[in-house]
């Protein structure tokens, strides 16, 4: 089975708390905004983090509207 | 009736013994506060972090679909959600729920649930960032919220009347919210949530993953054939994708097998056509919840 892989650039993704657009347009809800392993309560420090690649539908919305174009899926 | 129903139902539903409710039995043999506590405070965490080396994130997700294994990992995460004795809140052990029709849900509001506060949900905060006061918790859990302030409300919390409540319960209704209710540990019932797919912690994990967070309800949905007009409102109240709509019969077509018995289609039905029967009474899904 080949696995979908979900790439973000953390250099062009600076301040998802303010932009968000990726997490509104995601459908099955892969892309989220979520704590990473140091912070847990601080919005600020979140990151755009992939979960569940699996259930993604390949819709390509996130990558075309993103305005930093910091996102990209393909197969691995 | 479930098997929860058979353990805490006192020959009713599990979710209607005013029993489950009440401030004794959330003090019993585990104090339900600070499980509550610990478990609503690190919901996020319990989501995506690892348990017992494997995380649901990216692990499970694939594995699931190896045939034999991903067989025994469903079997091995059902029996930890399912735990009764002595739940660990970091792994969430003793919290899962049951999809419930409007009608039950006021019954819970306005006559059992003794103390109600509403929250923020902390599942659409996690998926999407926006924070809405969708979630409803009952005694002890209404005692942790002041505690976690990511889950307050902007207007601050207030405890509801059963009026208020009810009101709050049609509004969820009519913005096509599944009504859950969720066990704080066992034998105590926590929280009433109003639940969407697939934002819900709850529902997408049972939908994507079928592991039995959250449990189908006691009914499904069947439509009268000749009452119905073919209005199609129904099929896009369904958060299961349990009902079509056959166009060469003219009415929508509601599967059985996938069909979670919340009741939404039948609200927006202006014939009322759609009606809810009881699982037990349809020997096919019989049992399947």
């Amino acid at each position: 089975m080949r696995k979908i892989k979900i790439d973000i650039d953390y250099s062009k993704c600076v301040a998802p708390e303010n932009c968000r657009i990726c997490i509104n347009l995601c459908q099955p809800v892969v892309l989220t905004l979520t704590f990473t392993d140091q912070d847990f309560y601080d919005p600020k420090e979140w990151k755009i983090v992939p979960i569940f690649p699996s259930l993604c539908i390949n819709c390509n919305l996130c990558v075309d509207q993103c305005p930093e174009k910091a996102i990209s899926i393909f197969l691995k | 009736m479930c098997k929860w129903c058979a353990k805490h139902g006192a020959n009713g539903k599990w979710y209607l013994n005013a029993k489950n409710y009440l401030e004794e039995t959330s003090k019993g043999y585990d104090d339900s506060r600070e499980y509550l506590e610990v478990l609503w405070g690190n919901l996020e965490r319990i989501y995506l972090g690892k348990t017992w080396g494997m995380s649901i994130n990216n692990v499970i997700s694939y594995r699931l679909k190896i045939p034999i294994i991903g067989r025994m990992i469903k079997w091995m995460v059902n029996k930890r959600i399912e735990k009764e004795k002595n739940p660990n809140p970091r792994i969430a052990e003793g919290h899962f729920g049951q999809v419930i029709p409007l009608e039950e849900a006021k019954i819970i509001a306005s006559n059992l649930a003794d103390v109600k506060i509403k929250a923020n949900c902390p599942c659409r905060y996690i998926h999407r960032g926006i924070k809405v006061d969708n979630c409803m918790g009952f005694t002890a859990l209404a005692e942790v919220f002041p505690k976690l302030p990511r889950l307050i409300p902007e207007n601050g919390l207030e405890i509801l009347s059963s009026d208020k409540a009810e009101i709050f319960l049609e509004r969820m209704n009519q913005e096509g919210k599944v009504h859950v209710i969720y066990w704080g540990p066992i034998p105590y019932i926590a929280a009433l949530c109003s639940c969407d797919y697939p934002q819900c912690l709850g529902l997408r994990t049972r939908m994507d993953f079928d592991i039995n967070t959250v449990y189908k309800g006691e009914y499904i949905a069947v439509v009268d054939p000749n009452k119905c007009i073919g209005c199609g409102e129904c099929v896009s109240r369904c958060q299961f994708g349990a009902i079509n709509f056959g166009s060469s019969i003219n009415r929508p077509i509601i599967d059985a097998k996938r069909c979670f018995g919340c009741g939404l289609c039948k609200e927006v039905c202006e014939e009322q056509a759609i009606h809810l029967v009881d699982r037990d009474e349809i020997p096919v899904i019989r049992g399947m919840y």
